[in-house]
This record gives C-alpha cells, sequence and structure tokens, in this order.
C-alpha cells in the first residue's frame, strides 16, 4: 500500500535534507513508511517457523498452512523467528560525480538518506550492517554489526565522508570483498560513472561468493533529462574534460548515449542476478525502499 | 556595362553580413560554465553530432551572411548600366547637359500639360537624383530667346535652380537650333573636371531642326560624353494643321476693290479633320470664314474675298478652329492697299464715235469695268482744248494722245507738272508732227520728250514690224519677262515715229524696240518725273496693238508703275528667328529706324552704310505677327510667321538620328506619354534588385530548411 499524500512529505529528500541528523533522518523514513505498510508484509523473511496465526486479507498465501487448514478447516499463516545472522554490506559512492546537485540535493546526500534508511530498515530486523564508502579504493568501512546502536556509527562515517576522485570499480569491489568474510547481502549505491566493463567484473568478485547483490544507480534529474538550453561549457568533475556546446542541438545524442549506458549495465547487471534499480534525486525515499523490501521477499 | 546602386547608403548594411560570426562568436565566449558528472555523454554526444552539426552551423552561417549581404544590394537598388546611365546612384560624379527642346512642337497639348511641361516634369525627376557631388546644367534649344542673347550655360551643383529656370520656359514659336545647343552643351561640359559626363536632350523628335543637322558640324568634340535622346510624344504622327501659304489672287489691291486671298490649309497628320472652321480677320475684324473638311495628310485651297475699305497697311491673319498645336493655327500678313489712281487722258482725236476716238482703247485698257468701278484706275479723258480748264495736279499720270500742240501756258504747267514729280505718257499719231514736237517738246525750256523723233516710217504692205525686244528688268515688264513676252510679238506696226538714236544714248531708255531696232516705247526723267514715250498710235491708226491682250496689262503696268503703286503680290513672310535686312537709300546711313513687334514693343536699329546704301538687321523676330519698321523716310511693315516644318509632328526615324551622330556614344528611347515622371532612359539600365531579392527568398528559404530539417 502507497502512502497517503500526507506520508508523502516524509519522503521528500528535499525534506528530509533539512533534518541535521542522518539517523535520525533514516529512522523517520523508515517508521513513516513502516506506520503506512500492513506488519504481515515485512514479518517472516527468516526461515525459523515461530507460530501460528490467522489468516487476514493481504496475506501472502505462501506462508498459508495447508495442514493446518486441512486439519482445522481455518485459514492459518505460519509465523517464524527472523534470523539474526544477515550480513549486509552498503557501498557507498563517494567519488566526486557524487558530489553534483543541480536543485534540491545532491546524488551523494540522496545517496547517503537511501543508505542510512536501508541501515536502519536492516537493523531494526536485527540484520547486522556494515558500510564501506569509496572512489578508486575503499577509503572507510564499518564493520558488520546489528542492534539499532549501530546505526549511530553508520551515520557517523557517512557524515564524515569526503567527496572526490574518480570512480574505480574493479578496485574497489575487489578490495571490499578481500574484507568480507560471509556472505550476505551487497548494496552497491552510486551514480555508476566509471567503465561498464570494470563495474561487470567489480561485481564477479562479489558474486563469487554467493552474495546477494543490488545496485542503486542515484542519477541527478538533469543528467537523466538534460534540460539545458543556452550554449554551455561542461566540466567534468572527475577529470579535466570540458566540452562547449549547445545543448538543445546534441539533447538527443546525450540521451541515446546514457540510455546505451543504461542499457549496458542492465543487460551485464542482469546476467549476473544483480538487482538494478535506478532513482534521481527526486525520487521519494519510500519508493527506493519499497523497492528494496518487495526484492527483499 | 557598369554596376551601380540607386540608394548607395545602404551598402552600409553590407556591414550586417559579420554578424552571424559575431553572433557565433559570442555565444563561444558566453557559453555558461557548468561542472557536470555526465561530460562523458556529453562528449560523446558532441562527438557524435559533431561532423554534421558543424557543416550544418557553416551552412548557415554561409546562408544568413549571405541573406544579409544580398539584403544590403537589395535595399541598395542595384543597377547595371550601360555607360552613362543618368545620373545612376552610386559610382563617380556627373556632369551632365540637359537640352530641352523649347521649339513650337513642344507646345502641343496632350493631357494635362504641353510637351514642355512633361519634359520638365521628367527634367525634375532626373534633379531630384542629383547628388551633391554632380554639376548639371541647363539648355534651351530655341535659336533665339526672348532676352537676346543667350548667356554660355555653366554648370551647378543646385538643381533648384535649374528647375527654376526650366519653370520659367515656354514654347517658342520657333525651330530648335540642336547644332548650337549641341555645341554649348559640349562647351560647358569641357569646362568640368567630373569623370562622367553626359548629355540629355528631352525633345519631341519632330521633323524640324534635324534633317540639317549633322554631328560633323560640331567640329572636335569629346567622344566620351554619353548622349541620350529622351523623345516625348504621341503617335508617330500626332494630329495637326496649319496653313501653308496663302496667295493674293489679284493683281493690284485697291481700295473697295473686290481682293480674293487663298489660303492653303495643310493637314499633317495621318487623320481627317472634319468642320474645320477657317476665319479671315482683317485689322482684328472678322471678314470672312469658311468650314471645310481637310484630308489626311492633304492640302485644300480656301478662297477669301475681302474689300478693303481704306488705302494703306492692313494686318490680316488667318485662322483655324484651335487644335492640340495652337500656334500654328494663324498665319499672319500684311497688305498695302493702293488708293485709286486718277489718270487724265488727252484725245488730241476725237471722233462723234467713241470707238473711232484716239483714246477708246486706252480708256477702257486702264478700267476695263468701267461701270462696276472696279479697276484701281479712274481714267478723265478730255479734249486737247478742255486740257486748260484741267487741275493737274489732281492727277498721277497725264496722256497726251496723238495732241498736234499744245500752246506755251500748257506746256509750261505740264513741265512743271512733270518736274515736280507728275507723270506723262506720249502716244504719237496721225497729227503728230515730228517738227513740232521737237521744237515745243524737246528744244524748248519746256523738254518733256526723252528723245526727239527724226521722221514718221510707213511699213512696206504687208510688212508690219513687231516688238522683239523687251526690257524685262524694268519694273513695269516684269510681266513679260518669259512666256509673256512672246505675246508682244503678235502685235503688228505699219508706221511709227523713228526717234534719234544719238539721243536716245544721252537721255531716255528704250523698254520696248521693234523688230528693225527702233525704239517703241522710251522712258525719260524729267525733274522728279517720268515721261513715257510711245512712237506710234494709242489706237487702230498705226497699228493694232490695242486689239491684242497684251495691251491692257502693259497699260495698266505702266501707270502703276507711273503712279508709285504697290506691288500686286503679298510679299513672302518670314519664318520666327529669321532676321530681317532693313534697306534704305544710302543718305540714310547713320540714322536711326525704330521696328516695332506685334506686341508693341519697339526697338531701335541704326542704319549702317553698306556699299551705295544703307542697311540694318534686326534678329529678334521671335514672334509670329506683323512687325512694323519706320525711319529712314518711309513706313513699312512685314509678316513672319511660325515655321511650317514645325508644324509637321512626324516622328523623326531613330535610325536616321542615330545615323547623324556617326561616332558617337547615343542612346536613343522614347518616354510612355502617360507617366513622365518614371521614364528613364530606357535602353541603358537595367534593374538587378530584383533578382538579388529573388536569391534573397532562396537564400531565406533554404536557412529555413537547413535550421529546421538538416
Amino acid at each position: 500500500m502507497p502512502p497517503s499524500l500526507t506520508q508523502q512529505r516524509f519522503f521528500d529528500p528535499l525534506v528530509l535534507a533539512k533534518i541535521a541528523n542522518l539517523a535520525l533522518r533514516a529512522r523517520y523514513v523508515v517508521e513513516g513508511l513502516l506506520t503506512g505498510l500492513h506488519d504481515s508484509h515485512f514479518k517472516g523473511f527468516s526461515v525459523e517457523f515461530a507460530e501460528h496465526r490467522e489468516y487476514a486479507p493481504g496475506d501472502d498465501l505462501r506462508h498459508l498452512d495447508w495442514k493446518a487448514y486441512a486439519k482445522s478447516d481455518r485459514h492459518v499463516i505460519k509465523q517464524y523467528e527472523e534470523e539474526t545472522n544477515l550480513r549486509s554490506y552498503l557501498l557507498l559512492d563517494t567519488s566526486a560525480s557524487m558530489d553534483y546537485r543541480s536543485d534540491g540535493v545532491s546524488k551523494f546526500e540522496y545517496a547517503s538518506m537511501l543508505a542510512a534508511s536501508l541501515a536502519y530498515l536492516m537493523l531494526k530486523q536485527q540484520d547486522a550492517v556494515g558500510l564501506f564508502t569509496f572512489a578508486e579504493d575503499v577509503r572507510q568501512a564499518v564493520p558488520p554489526r546489528s542492534g539499532l546502536d549501530h546505526l549511530q556509527a553508520l551515520a557517523h562515517c557517512l557524515e564524515g565522508a569526503t567527496l572526490g576522485g574518480r570512480t574505480h570499480f574493479v578496485t574497489t569491489l575487489r578490495n571490499a570483498m578481500n574484507r568480507i568474510r560471509r556472505r550476505g547481502l551487497i548494496i552497491v549505491i552510486s551514480d555508476l560513472f566509471d567503465d561498464p566493463e570494470r563495474l561487470i567484473r567489480g561485481l564477479q568478485h562479489l558474486r563469487h561468493k554467493k552474495n546477494e547483490v543490488i545496485v542503486f544507480q542515484i542519477l541527478d534529474r538533469t543528467e537523466v533529462e538534460f534540460p539545458f538550453k543556452e550554449m554551455t561549457r561542461f566540466e567534468d568533475l572527475e577529470d579535466e574534460l570540458f566540452v562547449s556546446t549547445d545543448p538543445r542541438v546534441i539533447r538527443d545524442e546525450y540521451l541515446r548515449a546514457l540510455e546505451e549506458f543504461q542499457n549496458a549495465y542492465k543487460t551485464a547487471l542482469n546476467a549476473h542476478m544483480v538487482e538494478y534499480a535506478l532513482f534521481t534525486t527526486h525520487t521519494p525515499l519510500d519508493k527506493a525502499l519499497v523497492r528494496f523490501l518487495s526484492r527483499r521477499r | 556595362m557598369s554596376l551601380a546602386f540607386l540608394n548607395p547608403l545602404f551598402l552600409y548594411g553590407l556591414a550586417a553580413a559579420s554578424l552571424p560570426l559575431l553572433i557565433h562568436l559570442i555565444n563561444r565566449r558566453r557559453a555558461k560554465p557548468l561542472r557536470f558528472p555526465a561530460v562523458q555523454f556529453v562528449l560523446r554526444a558532441n562527438r557524435r553530432i559533431a561532423r554534421r552539426y558543424k557543416l550544418r552551423q557553416l551552412l548557415l552561417m554561409i546562408l544568413r551572411t549571405l541573406a544579409l549581404l544580398v539584403l544590403a544590394a537589395v535595399m541598395a537598388r542595384p543597377v547595371l548600366t550601360e555607360e552613362g546611365a543618368l545620373l545612376s546612384g552610386g559610382g563617380p560624379p556627373v556632369a551632365l547637359a540637359v537640352i530641352l527642346d523649347t521649339s513650337m512642337s513642344m507646345g502641343y497639348r496632350s493631357g494635362a500639360g504641353d510637351r514642355l511641361d512633361h519634359a520638365r516634369t521628367l527634367l525634375d525627376s532626373y534633379l531630384a537624383q542629383l547628388r551633391g557631388e554632380d554639376s548639371v546644367t541647363l539648355i534651351p534649344t530655341a535659336r533665339l530667346e526672348a532676352t537676346g542673347t543667350r548667356q554660355a550655360p555653366q554648370l551647378v551643383h543646385d538643381g533648384r535652380a535649374l528647375q527654376t529656370a526650366a519653370a520659367d520656359l515656354r514654347p517658342t514659336f520657333g525651330r530648335a537650333d540642336f547644332r548650337g545647343s549641341f555645341m554649348a552643351a559640349y562647351e560647358a561640359l569641357a569646362a568640368s573636371a567630373a569623370p562622367r559626363k553626359q548629355i540629355l536632350l528631352l525633345t519631341d523628335r519632330q521633323q524640324a531642326g534635324w534633317a540639317e543637322f549633322d554631328a560633323a558640324s560640331l567640329g572636335k568634340v569629346d567622344p566620351n560624353v554619353l548622349i541620350h535622346i529622351l523623345r516625348l510624344g504621341g503617335a508617330q504622327a500626332d494630329e495637326n494643321r496649319t496653313v501653308e501659304r496663302l496667295a493674293l489672287q489679284s493683281n493690284v489691291v485697291g481700295s473697295d476693290i473686290p481682293t480674293v486671298l487663298e489660303a492653303t490649309l495643310l493637314n499633317t497628320s495621318g487623320t481627317p479633320h472634319r468642320r474645320v472652321l477657317a476665319q479671315l480677320l482683317i485689322d482684328g475684324v472678322k471678314v470672312d470664314q469658311q468650314l471645310v473638311d481637310l484630308p489626311a495628310g492633304g492640302r485644300l485651297p480656301v478662297r477669301f474675298e475681302v474689300a478693303f475699305e481704306k488705302p494703306g497697311r492692313h494686318a490680316g491673319v488667318v485662322q483655324l478652329s484651335a487644335d492640340k498645336l495652337q500656334a500654328d493655327d494663324e498665319y499672319h500678313f500684311s497688305l498695302e492697299v493702293n488708293d485709286r489712281i486718277a489718270v487724265l487722258v488727252v484725245d488730241g482725236d476725237p471722233r462723234t464715235s467713241l470707238v473711232y476716238s484716239e483714246t477708246y482703247f486706252l480708256s477702257y485698257a486702264l478700267n476695263p469695268g468701267a461701270a462696276m468701278s472696279r479697276s484701281l484706275i479712274r481714267p478723265r479723258v478730255i479734249t486737247a482744248s478742255e486740257l486748260e480748264a484741267a487741275e493737274l495736279g489732281r492727277y498721277q499720270v497725264i496722256v497726251l494722245a496723238n495732241v498736234p500742240s499744245l500752246g506755251e501756258e500748257q506746256r509750261q504747267r505740264l513741265f512743271r507738272y512733270v518736274r515736280d514729280g507728275g507723270s506723262l505718257i506720249f502716244f504719237l499719231g496721225t497729227q503728230t508732227e515730228a517738227a513740232v514736237y521737237n521744237d515745243t517738246f524737246y528744244a524748248s525750256t519746256t523738254r518733256l520728250l526723252p528723245v526727239p523723233l527724226v521722221e514718221r516710217k510707213q511699213a512696206p504692205s504687208g510688212q508690219p514690224w513687231h516688238i522683239s525686244t523687251v526690257e524685262a528688268a524694268h519694273p513695269a515688264l516684269r510681266l513679260f519677262h518669259d512666256s509673256l513676252a512672246g505675246l508682244l510679238q503678235r502685235a503688228s506696226f505699219y508706221s511709227y515715229m523713228q526717234t534719234s538714236s544719238q539721243a536716245l544714248a544721252g537721255g531716255g531708255k528704250a523698254l520696248l524696240a521693234l523688230d528693225n531696232g527702233d525704239p517703241y516705247l522710251v522712258e525719260g526723267q524729267i525733274g522728279a518725273g517720268k515721261v513715257l514715250l510711245f512712237t506710234s498710235s494709242a489706237d487702230r491708226d498705226w497699228n493694232d496693238f490695242s486689239t491684242k491682250t497684251t495691251y491692257l496689262p502693259l497699260m495698266q503696268n505702266l501707270v502703276l508703275y507711273l503712279s508709285g503703286a504697290q506691288a500686286n503680290r503679298l510679299q513672302d513672310s518670314l519664318e520666327v528667328g529669321d532676321a530681317k535686312q532693313i534697306i534704305a537709300e544710302g543718305r540714310y546711313a547713320g540714322s536711326e529706324v525704330t521696328v516695332t513687334d506685334p506686341r508693341g514693343m519697339p526697338r531701335l536699329l541704326r542704319l549702317q552704310p553698306q556699299g551705295s546704301h544703307a542697311e540694318a538687321i534686326f534678329d529678334a523676330n521671335t514672334l509670329p505677327g506683323i512687325y512694323l519698321i519706320s525711319g529712314a523716310g518711309k513706313q513699312q511693315s512685314y509678316q513672319v510667321n511660325v515655321p511650317l516644318e514645325e508644324s509637321n509632328l512626324t516622328e523623326f526615324p531613330a535610325a536616321r538620328l542615330r545615323d547623324k551622330f556617326q561616332h558617337l556614344p547615343v542612346t536613343i528611347s522614347d518616354v510612355p506619354e502617360e507617366q513622365p515622371e518614371v521614364a528613364e532612359p530606357a535602353a541603358q539600365r537595367y534593374d538587378l534588385w530584383p533578382y538579388f531579392f529573388a536569391t534573397l527568398f532562396g537564400l531565406l528559404v533554404m536557412e529555413t530548411i537547413v535550421a529546421a530539417r538538416f
């Protein structure tokens, strides 16, 4: 069930940006989201059976206990004990390109809020959550821990992150993998402005240990829509590249090039069973979280 | 051919052609810097479209630049001109001499004004194009201006002054002097340093003035001066009619004697003129009129009859009902009307029957219509005895016909009469004796005979004498100048009085002589008077001359001559612009004569000695009409009429005109009469702006296509 209009403001990145504390923002988002959702949707990710309860409309029929139905002619749902040993790793891009904002929040701010919210959500489910920030290489690492207290450590790391440098997935993911001992869920949050080949090779390292991988691509709206009208000198944030051109003239070609780029990622990620989703910095955070949650089911 | 611009100021607009390049450069400089993460896609996109985009941009810039260039060129109105297109915009300064045809034919009315008005309108449009560095002068073609001598034309930079001068010009009544006008134009242009020199002639290009024109007669002229001849005219031959000439049908014009004048009317156009009113006015009073139809291109004689009430000078005019060229609708003439001539005929041999009287034939010859009183000459016949009572001074001529002798007193009276200017005619006959006549009329103090008589001669039977010698140069005998001289020979002379040939050499002059050499008619001068001696009889006693047809005109002419009556024909008319030669006796050299023109304006001239006589030249015959000359002891008049050639409005062929200019550069074109103000010398200017405009349109279409689709 989608959030109501009154709830929407909780997930507007611009509104959230006004909340100084990232941890608080994460809670705000997740609690707000969970308030609007039926509990039954999200209980029972783990594998240990706990008890039965009465079926209520909206429950997943996969969890209906057919045997109990045969015995008692009642619809009951099997409930499970949540697993506590799931390890999640958030890999957050801190390259220079993530510092871009057209209006509202920067890609990094959005990525941070998304990462914090995901972390909170997972910590709330008793999972252990770790964090890597990276650009050319891994810059900061927070080891996975469980417990809501751990959110502060994660938020602190995110808030203290410095942006700069180029993205280099091969090095980053290889080095990150060296630090991940146990398999788990790996969530990469980046604008993916690197060579797709390098990303794929990097992800192969992750998939090597049978990790589950989710890639969230964060782009600014202007990067997706290219709405510029005036003669512009475009200067790269990571390299010494620049080009002066009339945006109106090249817009179609730009969008085509971007689409080709996206398609290359999608194709490669699909081939490696990697979940992929694109968010612009204007996308309400709940949508991103719902996308995550639905994936988790 | 050269390229010129009518609005050259717009050529500054060519600078606008740099605008697309400037805008391009400014845009590049003004490119807003933006730090952008996805530059790799921008670069990739830019690389993909770079070639096509640059080509498109280049094409657009070229098209826009060209469009601005062509737009500026269109606004500047480019024209392709043959060398010397008139005051064409742009180009080096022009010195222009405008020759304005002010001849009579330019007064032809067409539409709102006359041809000269149209020429003026055209001139104004040219002067309006005058730039500060151009110069222009105006030369009217009239041979004689009303103001007198023509001033040397000077080039000026102020077109308005010329417009004022042109506004004062009116069509004259004379011809155009193209030679003089062209010489003046070349002279004016020679003084200019302008690199382009042109002559513009605005004319109706009708016949008059061109036939005698020849560019070779201009002498050595600048061959680089371009000549434009613009014709203002309608059809090839515009409608016009005029009085070609006027002739007097009577021998002598006298008061109260019906006189016939024959005017020849001429229709110079190709269409007939119906019901044309032709009127005769004498001294401003209409005396006769005719309504006639004039055939196309033909002549028609029209007879007017008039009886002058008073002797003396009369001014007449034949008037036609007005047509589009009114200046030639009148023909002026001046006529001297004689008073009656009184002749006293003394019959020395009167008979009971008039037919047998000595003066019967003579008196009828002098006054053929005696009863009708139609003759100028009024003879009175008396006998010799009646002479005593006659008042001689009342008669201009006295005739003594076969009078045997006269008494002393009568001879004295007669002598005084002749000496004081009277005229006397002797006819001899059966009663005249040579000795008596010699004693009384020759060898005496009252000498009246020009020569002494010798003896009577009698022709052998069947062998009469005939008149064989005629002094045809004599004013009274001009009539017998050629063919009529033969008629005189038909008279037969059987008897005559021989005269002394020695005396003849000293005193008289034989005007007529018989075939034996003896004189028949001798003229002598006595004091201020003249004496004529017929050596034969006035009747048929000694000859049959009185029954011949030549008798009457001879007698009449002799009496008119003796009486001083005026010639029996209209004097030739002068053309407007011709000079009048005024001749007087030598004794008047140094004295003044006054010439009064038809408007009554007098002008004094001094007579200059010229051989045995005195002479003055009057060259201001600028108006048609009657001019009076007074002074040098007499008054006379002469008539001036418009040149007949100016009435022929037929176009002078362009090909012939071009030939007349030989090697000189000349363009000849016609001006539409309906819109003279937009006329240009047609053959030498080609407007290019429509082509430029089409090019501009094409460029804009291409620009639109390239900008939208490429």
